[in-house]
């Protein structure tokens, strides 16, 4: 079939020269190669992981730079690396987005780039955005409205806000070249329509790809685990899960909601390794929740879909929906969010 | 003015090149005096021509023609019945060459310029440009002089209508164009005129190239969309000039519109075809931009409603980024990158070979067969990478079976391969058999031990509760693997000793 031909030539190809090159150093497509052939020794989910770490202390300037970015409904995507993306182009990527979104919008009619529109689009660099230092930068890309009254000199309404972002992407950057730029999490707010436009453009334009990212209720539960394990000062909101059982004619949804200090007890009664969680330690957790309620209701929780959880570090939803509360856990919650976008793209 | 004998001589050329043939010098003498005394001997004379040649119907033909054509220089004259007799002869005589033979170059030359100086009345003018069917070529030098009588202005407008229709229809015809370019300006300044545009708008489509795109050319179009509106035909030529320069201009052009100009090739369709036909050589293709892409299918998502498979568009505009304007070794060097685009047929491929411009989404080669080839001779790991990442997120998506649930998942492969190593286990074995078992077949070269676990334990769950079609499918799907490692074994230069045989 001619829609295979061409994946037949990569892995013959890549195969014969990596029986040639089996003790050289390898590209990174090998390298992929060869991770697929080990399958003896893969590498399932980890077992353990570390609880995020509460960041430093930072200054007010940098905590106001961040700010936007805590108290909004994220919807999440996976992206493959972005081919030929430079971080001094960004002036000429707003110029040529904004007309593209432009053109878009109303279909069939030209428009010239560097022209005034209603709408400026805006590149900038987020600084502070990484887990270590070979992360690649994080950057953001706003969608603002202009003001109409020529009075107000500041910038217009924020319509949509997107970022990218790699937190302790290790693993995905051992397996790219140096054309690559690897974010592979997207975290988008605003309009649908607008994601889908801006997504178009940079898949034409850096040859990547969107996925949505799901978190799957595996994941959910070890979300909950990792957050209610982090120390906290004061506790904003009530520790919250959300169950859902199919059934007609509508979806029973069930909702939990513990006091943040109650689940904060139970966790450190079940916690025994200092600064990991381990996959028993979250069952346990776990397990403990689905037993209380049961000993009340009569209602087993795990044969039922877990869809929300939600605690004073973040929230998610199992759609791919992330509301961050708490600044200084971050790049913990991001580092969690990373690993499961690398984990879809490979 | 004595009537002159006539040379029985079939060869038309020949007999206009005779430096004793005073037919040549006195039609430049009729060229320039205009002599109205000379036409009434002259029509006597063509009459006594036709009537003694009856028997040669061939050379009647040329003669008539080249009589017919010196009518036509020598201009209008006074309107009389016997006249218009005489000018519906001679047209009714170049018609008949013109579809049964076509013209050649030198006389479509002479009707070019009749046509369009206005000497004879709109009518005539029309009926001349319609019957104007080459035999083999137009020489470029009878469109620029052409194209100067429509700077006099005594052209009526129907006729600069039709004079740029029948540019379109006979774009390919014209030998060189390089003159012709030379002259965009003066094109580009006709669409101010509304009843050219759209004609206009088309023949600029056939004859832009990327130097012809400038800033003012631009925002002159922008311009004139803003007082036209949507007007398809500028909507095709501001497409083109997005595709030669996309960091000047966006636009986005609606799905389903496939037809952007009127077909001005109506009236010439058929005498093309055979013309195409009676000059069997090979025509320098015309620059047809896809303007829409090519399959129109539906899709789960809204970014990618309308087609899978990515339409193929040349990066070029990557090197442009940040750059102000193109630096003068640009516009000198001939390393001008080839656009893939215009990839049409193997040769040229091989001649492009070194400075082909590859897609901006690499999922598009799946489409081109001639880029899969490139795409397989040449060793870059960025081109595979890109293709690896695309091919494995829509292999993803578009699985309907595949849905990562189940925690203990294997890790870590590779495009189709890795796709079939997730998706083996959770295949039911009815969803899109043939497709799946074919890709079974392509697994690159290993030992037993790891196929083991990974393909065959799950086939062979498979194959144990399934009908006898499907156990059939699957050994041949595996005959097929086989056959393709041992292919793959003759031709690695370090041989391996052959696995154990899976079955």
């Amino acid at each position: 079939m001619d829609s295979y031909t061409a994946p037949e030539s990569t892995p013959r190809q890549s195969a014969s020269s990596r029986v040639k090159d089996y003790f050289i150093g390898a590209t990174p497509l090998q390298k992929r190669l060869e991770s697929a052939r080990k399958l003896t020794s893969f590498v399932p989910t980890p077992s353990r992981r570390k609880i995020p770490q509460c960041s430093q202390l930072q200054e007010d300037a940098e905590l106001q730079k961040v700010a936007f970015l805590l108290h909004k409904q994220w919807s999440l995507y996976s992206l493959t690396p972005l081919y030929k993306f430079s971080y001094t182009n960004l002036k000429e990527y707003s110029k040529l987005l904004s007309a593209f979104i432009a053109a878009e919008k109303q279909k069939g009619l030209a428009v010239e780039v560097g022209e005034d529109f209603n709408i400026k689009v805006i590149f900038s660099a987020l600084l502070g955005m990484k887990g270590t230092q070979r992360d690649p930068e994080a950057f953001l890309v706003q969608i603002l409205s202009k003001s109409q009254l020529p009075s107000e000199n500041g910038e217009g309404k924020v319509l949509w806000t997107g970022w990218f972002c790699c937190i302790f992407g290790d693993s995905l950057l051992e397996t790219v070249s140096e054309d690559f730029t690897c974010l592979p999490l997207f975290l988008a707010n605003g309009a649908e329509t607008n994601t889908a436009i801006i997504g178009t453009w940079f898949q034409k334009t850096f040859d990547c790809y969107f996925s949505p990212l799901a978190i799957s209720a595996f994941n959910l539960s070890w979300m909950a685990a990792m957050w209610t394990a982090c120390k906290m000062d004061r506790y904003m909101a009530t520790t919250e899960f959300l169950w859902s059982v199919p059934c007609s004619p509508q979806s029973l949804d069930i909702s939990y909601a513990i006091h943040p200090e109650d689940a904060k007890a139970l966790w450190d009664s079940v916690h025994k390794t200092p600064g990991e969680v381990t996959q028993e330690e979250v069952d346990l957790f776990m397990d403990c929740l689905y037993s209380h309620f049961y000993r009340h209701f009569k209602i087993h929780l795990s044969a039922t879909r877990l869809v929300r959880v939600s605690t004073s570090v973040a929230s998610a939803h199992t759609d791919g929906k992330i509301k961050i509360l708490c600044h200084k856990y971050l790049v913990g919650v991001l580092a969690y969010l990373t690993e499961l976008a690398i984990f879809q793209i490979e | 003015m004595s009537p002159q004998k006539r040379v029985k001589n079939s060869q038309t050329p020949k007999r206009t090149s005779q430096g004793s043939n005073s037919y040549q010098t006195n039609l430049l003498a009729w060229k320039l005096k205009e002599d109205l005394s000379n036409s009434k001997s002259i029509s006597k004379h063509e009459q006594n021509n036709s009537v003694e040649d009856y028997e040669h119907a061939d050379d009647e033909a040329e003669d008539a023609l080249q009589v017919a054509l010196r009518f036509f220089e020598k201009g209008p004259f006074k309107t009389s019945r016997s006249k218009d007799k005489t000018l519906e002869k001679h047209l009714k005589t170049v018609e008949n060459v013109a579809w049964k033979n076509g013209l050649a170059p030198e006389e479509i030359d002479v009707l070019l310029n009749v046509a369009l100086s206005g000497k004879f009345g709109s009518a005539v003018n029309s009926r001349i440009l319609k019957c104007m069917i080459p035999a083999t070529l137009i020489s470029e030098d009878s469109v620029v002089k052409a194209v100067s009588w429509l700077c006099v202005g005594k052209c009526y407008s129907n006729t600069k209508v039709l004079f740029y229709r029948w540019l379109v229809a006979m774009f390919d015809f014209i030998d060189h164009k390089e003159k012709i370019n030379l002259l965009y300006g003066f094109f580009f300044a006709s669409l101010q005129d509304d009843g050219l545009c759209p004609y206009v708008c088309h023949f600029l489509y056939l004859l832009t190239k990327k130097e012809n795109v400038k800033p003012f050319r631009v925002r002159k179009l922008l311009d004139l969309q803003a007082k036209m509106g949507r007007q398809p035909h500028l909507q095709a030529l501001l497409s083109l000039y997005k595709f030669f320069v996309p960091t000047l201009i966006s636009v986005s052009l609606p799905v389903k519109k496939k037809i952007y100009f009127k077909n001005s090739e109506n009236l010439w369709k058929t005498a093309l075809i055979a013309v195409r036909q009676r000059n069997q050589g090979p025509f320098p293709e015309t620059l047809k931009l896809m303007l829409g892409p090519a399959n129109v299918r539906p899709g789960k998502r809204k970014w990618n409603a309308h087609s899978l498979i990515p339409v193929l568009n040349s990066s070029s505009h990557r090197k442009e980024y940040g750059e102000k304007g193109m630096s003068l070794s640009d516009y000198l060097g001939s390393n001008r990158s080839f656009p893939v685009e215009q990839l049409r047929s193997f040769p040229q491929l091989l001649q492009n070979i070194h400075c082909l411009e590859l897609p901006s989404q690499m999922g598009a080669v799946l489409n081109n067969s001639l880029l899969l080839h490139y795409i397989n001779c040449v060793k870059d790991e960025s081109i595979l990478l890109r293709l690896y990442h695309w091919l494995s997120q829509i292999l993803q998506e578009e699985c309907i079976w595949y849905k990562v649930n189940n925690i203990n998942k294997e890790e870590g492969f590779c495009s189709c391969e890795t796709f079939l190593y997730k998706s083996l286990p959770l295949w039911d074995g009815f969803c899109c058999r043939s497709q799946f078992l074919q890709l079974v077949s392509w697994v690159p070269f290993s030992s037993f031990s790891e196929m083991k676990p990974v393909i065959f334990d799950h086939l062979a769950q498979l194959f144990f509760t399934s009908t006898i079609y499907f156990k059939c499918s699957v050994l041949e799907s595996l005959k097929e693997l086989l056959q393709n490692w041992l292919l793959w074994l003759s031709m690695d230069v370090h041989k391996k000793t052959v696995p154990d045989s899976p079955l």
